[in-house]
């Protein structure tokens, strides 16, 4: 049993529980069949390979890390792409809140880097390990020692959470925000947005010209544009949105996707969980909308875009929302 | 390295029986002796390569002093180069360990705003060094022979002992090195020093570090603890080193054992003790020796009337807490334990006819509590430990303790096979019951020296030996789990 497919594709006659990704999607990416990867943060785990496939025709994985940095998710899919040359196809999620953090920021420590090289001398502490006997294998054995099925990957890493306003409430409260002192967009805080998008994303587009990349930025509830305007974030995030737009517009084979202007979808609180997880139906509404090339970013339209965005979450009545 | 990783147990360990044997079965001991230095230094410098330019610095200083101090009659160059040895074992020490805390301090005093080194401790700083220091020593009192400087170096670097101890002295270990019949492969010390590992190997996976998950969890939350919880903390951190150190020694000695040398006992049932006095000749004994042989007996010892005999003892652990650490709570913890000792001589604790379990009793209690100081990030941590241990406040253990306990593979199995109601509705009952069964575990098993002495092999021991070394192994690394809360 090689329950993170470390060395070998999953057996047919034996039933996988996909679970913890950052032990797993490595092993997915490197003996998995396929030819498009969906990858992202927790924005992209509900997400269903099957609907994605039966929109652009492909036969996809789906590799999410919840929690991640824009750089975790990047080497992973370096990696992937590495490893298998018929891939034509990237569905990325781009998380509208990392913009300003650090090129390689991360909030985890103690990833299985033994899982993702091609060292074998360094495989033991897969090997040899407790916890992955525990929650890798026995759980296989079970589900194929009793004939239950496996995860599906529509079902990898899916979430179903109540939402509605009174849930984005319980980790949202407007009154412990307050304006951040550093609210100004300094060349520093551009030279930092330049770094963070060419390292993690251009180059990597630019590497693989002859692969399509759909990115789009996260469509976070009205709750999210409401913190930034009380944090007094907002122009600053906005001057972020224009650098990094600017910048992935630059490559030919990204296909950028902006839906901050779906206003009935970003503020209907009935479409979150907190202020930034949409619900799983969301995320169909998301492949739909790409595959219509609904909220597409263009070199043409980019400005008008930011303008409407600026204009809209600028004005909106956020005192509303709690009434 | 560590001894217990997986590059130690699979790679380096078994490289270095079958190079060291393998050279000796073809006589060329010489070589072997290379080979065993050149193995040290790989397992010191895996690491950190600077620490290793530290430790080969030092053996050459060192063997250079006395060298020359052997050529010299007594008189005052030899007793220069004494001098010279000492300062340059003590500074190395001082420079290393101590100069961050002399001028932390004397910046606190003094308002002022030195600059700190920020240097990573090297690791074993403080045993190789002292094992020099009596080297030198012996070398100026004529209680030495000649050795050549790849014994020297193997004596010093001999990676069992490198960096937890024991403290061995150099007529301990070189003459072991030298005879003949120990260059032979064993096979009855093999499987004795084999067990002793698997034995230690789990004391220290299976015991200290799980013991260390309690305990980290209590010391980074002080304030929110309870009366039961500090209670369970502290002897948790009692349990953590105690198997911490006992398993360091077992594997240490088991691993040299193996190779068919004899370390010295460094830990002898320290639990067991019915006084700090005795607790002192059961833990890290080869400290105590050193101390004992090279600062208290030097400074007098008892000899010099009863003022001075306390004084000494409290010169002594004043030192001994210095040496365990650069913090005024390793100097503090190492005056209790001084003061305890010199009272029990005062008042004749030794004398005094109460019942034996509660002299232990009460000797683990006081040791557990300078345990606390000993862990403690600063006094004031301590201070306010002690202050919720006292605060009066019962009810449910801190919930991250237990909850944290409850993430052990182990725990979650005893969920799967329907112990869950039990768990959840009792969560103070299996850490207790974990440390309760660990500690009485303290008073009842032998020492392993003992164990390894009076070992038969039977088909027992061998699957003890096997079910101990793959669950310990097994347990070595653990997934980590990627909780997100952003929900």
């Amino acid at each position: 049993m090689d329950p993170y497919f470390h060395y070998h594709e999953p057996f047919s006659s034996f039933s996988y529980r996909l679970y913890e990704e950052r032990y797993i999607n490595d092993g997915i990416s490197r003996h998995f069949n396929y030819d498009a990867i969906i990858t992202g943060t927790s924005m992209s785990q509900n997400f269903k390979p099957s609907e994605f496939d039966a929109l652009f025709g492909t036969n996809s994985i789906k590799q999410p890390f919840p929690g991640a940095g824009y750089e975790e998710i990047t080497q992973n899919l370096a990696r992937a792409l590495t490893r298998n040359d018929s891939v034509d196809t990237v569905l990325w999620t781009l998380d509208y809140n990392g913009l300003l953090r650090a090129y390689d920021w991360k909030q985890y420590e103690e990833y299985p880097a033994y899982l993702y090289d091609e060292n074998p001398l360094n495989d033991a502490p897969y090997l040899f390990n407790k916890s992955i006997l525990y929650h890798g294998i026995m759980p296989n054995l079970a589900l194929t020692l009793t004939g239950s099925p496996g995860t599906t990957m529509d079902e990898y890493s899916s979430w179903e959470r109540e939402c509605g306003l009174q849930t984005i409430l319980y980790s949202y409260s407007r009154d412990s925000l307050s304006p951040t002192p550093d609210s100004t967009y300094t060349p520093a805080d551009d030279a930092n947005v330049r770094k963070t998008i060419t390292d993690n994303f251009v180059t990597l587009a630019n590497q693989y010209p002859d692969v399509t990349f759909y990115i789009f930025y996260s469509p976070y509830s009205i709750c999210y544009w409401d913190a930034l305007c009380l944090e007094e974030m907002f122009e600053k995030q906005l001057a972020a949105e224009q650098v990094a737009t600017e910048l992935l517009l630059e490559c030919p084979n990204v296909k950028l996707y902006n839906f901050f202007d779906q206003y009935e979808i970003i503020c209907n609180p009935d479409n979150y969980s907190d202020p930034c997880h949409y619900s799983g139906e969301i995320n169909s509404q998301i492949l739909r909308w790409i595959s219509e090339d609904t909220g597409l970013v263009t070199k043409s339209n980019y400005k008008e875009k930011l303008r409407q965005e600026y204009e809209f979450y600028s004005n909106y009545d956020y005192e509303s929302i709690y009434k | 390295m560590l001894f217990n990783s997986y590059i130690f147990i699979f790679l380096f360990f078994p490289l270095t029986l079958i190079g060291y044997f393998g050279l000796s079965y073809a006589r060329k001991y010489k070589a072997a002796h290379a080979f065993l230095v050149g193995m040290s230094l790989w397992f010191y410098g895996y690491n950190n390569i600077y620490y290793l330019a530290i430790l080969i610095v030092s053996i050459i200083l060192n063997y250079g002093i006395a060298n020359r101090m052997k050529c010299l009659k007594a008189g005052r160059m030899r007793r220069f180069l004494m001098l010279a040895g000492v300062f340059l074992n003590i500074g190395i020490l001082l420079y290393f360990k101590y100069y961050d805390f002399f001028i932390e301090n004397i910046n606190a005093a003094l308002k002022a705003e030195l600059p700190l080194l920020k240097l990573a401790l090297p690791l074993g700083i403080s045993f190789y060094t002292f094992q020099q220091l009596s080297y030198v020593i012996d070398v100026y009192r004529d209680e030495c022979e000649s050795y050549s400087f790849l014994e020297y170096a193997a004596y010093v670097s001999y990676f069992p002992q490198l960096v937890a101890g024991p403290i061995v002295y150099h007529s301990e270990l070189i003459p072991q090195f030298r005879d003949p019949a120990k260059k032979r492969i064993n096979f009855d010390n093999l499987s004795k020093g084999l067990y002793a590992f698997s034995l230690g190997l789990a004391k220290k996976v299976l015991l200290a570090d799980t013991f260390s998950k309690i305990v980290t969890v209590g010391y980074g939350n002080i304030s929110d603890l309870n009366t039961p919880s500090v209670i369970l903390v502290m002897v948790c951190y009692s349990l953590q080193i105690y198997f911490d150190f006992s398993g360091y020694c077992d594997m240490a000695y088991g691993m040299a054992y193996m190779m068919n040398i004899e370390l010295p006992q460094n830990f002898n049932s320290p639990y067991k003790a019915a006084s700090i006095t005795e607790f002192w000749d059961r833990w890290h004994m080869t400290l105590t020796r050193f101390f004992t042989r090279y600062v208290y007996i030097p400074l007098g010892g008892s000899r010099a009337g009863t003022f001075n005999t306390y004084r000494n003892i409290l010169i002594v652990f004043l030192i001994s807490g210095f040496w365990h650490g650069a913090n005024w709570t390793f100097i503090l913890w190492g005056t209790l334990h001084g003061i305890c000792k010199v009272f029990e001589h005062l008042l004749k604790v030794a004398e005094w006819r109460i019942p034996k379990f509660i002299k232990i009793g009460v000797t683990f209690a006081l040791v557990t509590l300078a345990w606390s100081l000993f862990r403690a990030e600063s006094i004031s941590d301590a201070f306010l430990l002690w202050s919720r241990l006292f605060s009066g406040e019962f009810g449910p253990v801190y919930e991250p303790i237990t909850e944290k306990f409850n993430e052990l593979i182990e725990m979650k199995f005893l969920y799967r096979v329907g112990l869950g109601n039990i768990i959840d509705s009792y969560p103070f009952l299996f850490p207790a019951l974990f440390a309760g069964v660990s500690y009485a575990a303290c008073h009842t098993m032998r020492n392993t020296q003992e164990k390894v002495t009076r070992l038969k092999l039977t088909n027992l021991k061998l699957i003890t030996v096997v079910i101990l070394m793959l669950w310990s192994i097994l347990s070595l690394s653990e997934i980590s789990e990627f909780l997100y809360f952003n929900f």
